[in-house]
């Protein structure tokens, strides 16, 4: 497992710990089962905080994706991925409506915001 | 559990005061006291070490109130001085001898460890020695009798850049044993504070946050922007404030209520620690002329 | 108690170099004849007990000993516990040029037993009056008290010295047969210890509290 930690992004650091963690569980880099290292062990290898790492297990800990046992580190819980899959593509549903609403007020039409994110696409693809 | 606890020490020296200090060192973690030259950093240190008594309050060691001479408490700490207090005209090795005998839990073999991994020339005198090699010395004696506690005040004075970001592995090494904590000072920021977990400011002598270090950069804001923003009103809302003739730079407490009053107007970004240092020492001040 | 044993240690190795100076100042003074035996054994021992609390003091060094788990109580005492090996130290000396300048057929005053006793009273007086005010100045006094000290050594041992080889009151005081000398020596050795007792006591209430 990789862990690259950006001083300016601007994204928080735990937040990166944990879209990255988050990330190699997905795509089944880290399968159900397998430890984490240890809190402090991952402070020291990325030289930060103990409170940042802490806060960033706790968090992907209350997102379920790992169970943390005192006196035996933390390891990537039994959730299936495709429950994991299927959660994250719920909450891709959710932006799309605020994406659909929005539209609406800005008097788009399906078609017209169907072409917008093909235009996107593109983008994204050059 | 607190390895130290200071509470609300008063020290009144001619034309310095300590007032009111109140902070906690904690058990298992990486405490930055951070400050500008002059603000108490040293003398609350020394109070730790029991070689300044406070006029008012007191500090409690590993959980103890001190009262009168706890010197074995001395005895669990690693203690780095800002300046180097061994005998000049001693060799490393005659020093480590006079010192070793004093700590039940000396431990030979990590010394030397220490002494390869610094290369320290034991042979050598003290005072042929540069800054930044008796604060290494210094700090291979602090970590060679299994302290539970390190004390480091202004440890990167004098250190290369390189040994810097040593240093921060070796303090994450000590920390992997929770029982342990470290306690730094540093007017120089940005440096080790990359892995400290909570941040004590103080700024003539007195206590200005503490805080975990996320908390303090998540809560501050430093706004820039066109100096025609700004009014009385908004000018008396900032911790500290640049103006030049080109715009401004500030530093707000809060970073709502930042957003509320210049979200959209005005660059808003998060400060670095050392950002929040200057602006605090500096406050508004004299408008600077560019 | 056993950090008062390595203090006295830390006192010894800190003037161990000054050790090796000494003698040829002593090789000097005993072919010049001009001194006494009671000047060979308090000179070296006060040098360096003087010395050793010098450099205790100077450029930042009292943090050293703040800094070791050792109370200053018991630092304190191992000051005065350190004139012990010091006089030893004096006393194997002038021992050895007393032996030295026989041997080369130098006649290198008179030496007697009774003196030893009167060396380790001499340098107890001397260090009992030093270390209060030691401690009463702090590292701003220190090379001022340093050299009115080594001045005082000087004069005193020289002073006694020749009183005792000139002045006969002083020769039966402390030549006499032990019996008949008894009275006055424990009267003296009882005064001495009720100094040092006062001395030590003041000495720690001067930098038991003192910030460093």
């Amino acid at each position: 497992m990789n862990i690259v930690i950006s001083n300016s992004s601007g994204e928080p650091i735990y937040a990166q710990i944990v879209s990255q963690i988050r990330q190699s569980i997905l795509t089944g880099e880290l399968p159900a089962g397998s430890s984490l290292p240890s809190i402090r062990q991952l402070a020291k290898d990325l030289q930060i905080s103990v409170i940042t790492t802490k806060r960033a297990y706790e968090e992907l800990e209350r997102a379920g994706l790992i169970d943390s046992m005192v006196g035996r580190g933390s390891f990537v819980s039994g959730v299936n991925r495709e429950f994991l899959r299927e959660q994250r593509l719920k909450a891709l549903e959710e932006k799309l409506a605020e994406i659909a609403a929005e539209s609406r007020t800005l008097g788009l039409d399906k078609q017209e915001l169907i072409a917008l994110l093909e235009t996107v696409y593109e983008e994204d693809d050059r | 559990m607190n390895a130290v606890r200071m509470e609300s020490i008063g020290k009144r020296y001619d034309g310095f005061e300590l007032n009111g200090v109140t902070f906690d060192v904690r058990k298992g973690f990486i405490t930055g006291l951070i400050g500008p030259n002059g603000s108490g950093k040293s003398t609350l240190i020394r109070m730790m070490m029991q070689m300044v008594r406070p006029d008012q309050g007191h500090v409690e060691l590993f959980g103890r109130r001190l009262q009168g001479d706890a010197a074995e408490l001395r005895g669990k700490i690693g203690y780095v001085s800002d300046e180097s207090y061994f005998y000049e005209h001693l060799t490393l090795k005659r020093m480590k001898n006079i010192l070793a005998p004093f700590y039940g839990d000396w431990n030979e073999d990590v010394f030397r460890g220490y002494l390869d991994r610094f290369e320290l020339p034991e042979n050598k005198k003290i005072k042929e020695l540069s800054k930044g090699m008796k604060m290494k010395f210094s700090l291979a004696v602090a970590l060679s009798h299994s302290a539970e506690l390190l004390i480091m005040d202004e440890p990167t004075a004098g250190l290369d850049p390189v040994f810097r970001r040593e240093l921060l592995d070796l303090l994450a090494e000590q920390i992997q044993d929770e029982r342990r904590s470290i306690l730094f000072s540093s007017h120089i920021t940005n440096d080790l504070d990359r892995i400290a977990d909570y941040i004590v400011f103080v700024n003539k002598g007195r206590l200005i946050f503490e805080e975990t270090k996320d908390a303090v950069l998540e809560r501050h804001a430093l706004v820039k922007g066109g100096k025609e923003l700004l009014d009385a009103d908004l000018r008396a809302l900032f911790i500290g404030l640049r103006e030049t003739d080109m715009g401004f730079e500030g530093l707000m407490k809060e970073r709502e209520s930042a957003e509320k009053l210049f979200g959209g107007l005005a660059l808003i970004e998060q400060p670095t620690l050392e950002e929040i240092v200057y602006y605090t020492a500096k406050g508004k001040g004299e408008r600077v002329h560019a | 108690m056993h950090s008062v044993v390595y203090l006295v240690r830390k006192d010894i190795l800190l003037v161990y170099r000054y050790i090796l100076i000494l003698f040829p100042f002593f090789a000097y003074m005993t072919f010049a004849q001009n001194a006494s035996f009671l000047i060979y054994a308090m000179m070296p021992a006060m040098i360096l007990f003087i010395t050793s609390c010098t450099i205790d003091i100077q450029n930042g060094t009292q943090r050293f000993t703040a800094s070791l788990p050792v109370s200053r109580r018991q630092f304190v005492l191992s000051k005065y516990a350190s004139i012990l090996p010091f006089t030893v130290i004096g006393l194997v000396f002038s021992v050895v040029f007393y032996l030295c300048a026989g041997l080369l057929g130098i006649e290198a005053g008179v030496f007697r037993a009774h003196d030893m006793l009167a060396v380790f009273g001499l340098n107890a007086l001397v260090a009992s009056i030093y270390l209060p005010v030691y401690y009463w100045l702090g590292p701003k006094g220190i090379q001022t008290v340093r050299i009115v000290f080594m001045i005082l050594v000087i004069f005193v041992s020289t002073l006694i010295g020749s009183l005792v080889q000139n002045s006969l009151t002083m020769q039966r005081w402390i030549d006499d047969d032990i019996w008949r000398a008894a009275p006055t020596l424990l009267t003296a050795g009882l005064a001495l210890t009720v100094l040092v007792i006062a001395s030590a006591a003041l000495s720690i209430k001067l930098y038991g509290r003192r910030d460093v």
